[in-house]
């Protein structure tokens, strides 16, 4: 099936882990697919990072900064750099912390039965990541629009959907890929398309230093992909 | 403050040599944030991130004299000279998280006056550091006061930090805006004012 051969590619990396068999852990298992009707808070979810444990990585993470200031050359003792290991520390912690959360913990409640079949979009929804090859922000807006089947979800749970995945160490093809799936796995719906516009400032702070340079990348999953029609509504909807 | 004569603080040479620490403090920061460095996207980010942190602070390396001494001339222009526009990316000092925005430079030469690309290489060396916006936008304005003695420079820099817009507050479209005014800039409001007139679009 059309989804179940798009997540398997997904899920040979799927958050950091290599997984073998579909069975990614902070999406959703081959299980809860089959049984999805049921209630999803029975389904136990493996988070690669416990938000307790943050206190405790701190003081390794501070002492990694303070290493890249000294070899940077700073001066690690001047006023203005004298907390700036902590800080930088917590604000690498902040911008990761999609590994806490998982789908479930934030869909259970919001997903409604509502006998409608027309498309719904939520789009220009800011998101900020994080590149995984050089840990240099890329942000941009993403635009989600879904085909409901019988069951429709909560807006704002489409923009923390995009939270959880965009906090992480990213690569901007999988996070479209990843927001896409688990809208797909927790709504069984019609089809599902998203699209996501960025500007990589590894590509305008260094490298080739193109500054107006964007990236777009989408999936389209359902009848986003089989019907043209539907596609072409969503994207003029998105350009509009 | 520093002179625009100051001391290189770090040489190509020392990048070699730091390269590798740097590299092992990101992978064990990987591995703090329960991300696992061995995986394929991951392998060689550490030696990444290094050298791009290395190409973000690479003002260390740079002097305003290697910059500027071949590309001041004597003309007798007494007229506003402003470049504006400069695209400018920096890492706050506070946080390492890039804040980036646009420098607006205007000078009134005093029968010397500088290469225009000069101004926005001034630029790049002081932003490529740890910097504060207003330190920056300071230096800026003394580099070329002391390399020039023009009447007077205005330098004004309108910059969002991600600092603001990716964490803590959550602020979109903030901008935060410094600006520093120095001879006539400072002293004649009408040479200031037109200064100001000039690079709003």
């Amino acid at each position: 099936m059309e989804y179940q051969k798009a997540a398997a590619e997904m899920n040979r990396v799927c958050n950091g882990n290599i997984v073998a068999e579909y069975n990614c852990h902070n999406g959703f298992s081959e299980q809860a697919m089959i049984e999805s009707k049921k209630a999803a808070v029975q389904n136990k979810h493996e988070k690669s990072r416990k938000e307790s444990e943050d206190e405790s990585k701190l003081p390794a993470l501070e002492a990694a900064y303070n290493t890249i200031l000294k070899g940077l050359g700073e001066n690690t003792d001047r006023q203005g750099l004298l907390l700036t290991p902590r800080r930088a520390a917590k604000a690498m912690q902040f911008l990761t912390k999609g590994y806490h959360e998982t789908i479930y913990d934030i869909l259970n409640d919001a997903i409604f039965d509502e006998d409608h079949d027309e498309m719904v979009m939520v789009k220009d929804i800011d998101m900020f990541s994080l590149c995984e090859h050089h840990l240099v922000p890329f942000f941009g807006k993403v635009h989600i629009g879904y085909l409901p089947n019988k069951r429709v979800v909560g807006l704002s749970k489409l923009a923390r959907i995009v939270e959880i995945f965009s906090r992480r160490l990213q690569v901007q093809e999988r996070l479209t890929k990843q927001i896409a799936l688990a809208i797909t796995e927790a709504l069984n719906p019609a089809g599902v398309a998203v699209v996501i516009e960025a500007a990589h400032m590894c590509m305008v702070m260094r490298g080739v230093q193109k500054m107006n340079s964007r990236t777009i990348t989408s999936t389209m999953l359902g009848v986003f992909r089989e019907d043209p029609k539907t596609r072409e509504e969503f994207l003029s909807l998105v350009r509009s | 403050m520093e002179s625009w004569k100051e001391e290189r603080t770090r040489s190509i040479e020392d990048n070699e040599m730091n390269l590798p620490g740097i590299a092992a403090a990101y992978t064990s920061i990987l591995r703090g944030l329960g991300e696992d460095p061995l995986r394929q996207g991951l392998l060689k980010t550490p030696r990444r991130a290094a050298t791009a942190m290395q190409f973000f602070t690479k003002g260390y390396q740079e002097k305003i004299s290697d910059v500027l001494n071949n590309a001041i001339f004597d003309e007798d222009h007494d007229e506003m000279v402003i470049v504006k526009d400069i695209d400018m990316f920096s890492m706050c000092e506070h946080h390492l998280v890039p804040f980036i925005g646009k420098v607006h430079i205007g000078y009134l030469p005093n029968k010397r006056v500088v290469g225009l690309s000069k101004l926005a290489r001034i630029v790049e060396i002081y932003s490529r550091r740890l910097q504060v916006q207003e330190r920056l936008t300071k230096q800026i304005a003394v580099a070329i006061t002391e390399s020039l003695q023009p009447s007077g420079v205005g330098v004004v820099i309108e910059a969002s930090h991600m600092c603001m817009v990716m964490r803590g507050v959550q602020k979109m479209n903030s901008k935060t805006v410094t600006s520093t005014m120095l001879g006539v800039f400072r002293e004649d409001p009408k040479t200031r004012e037109e200064f100001l007139k000039l690079i709003k679009d």
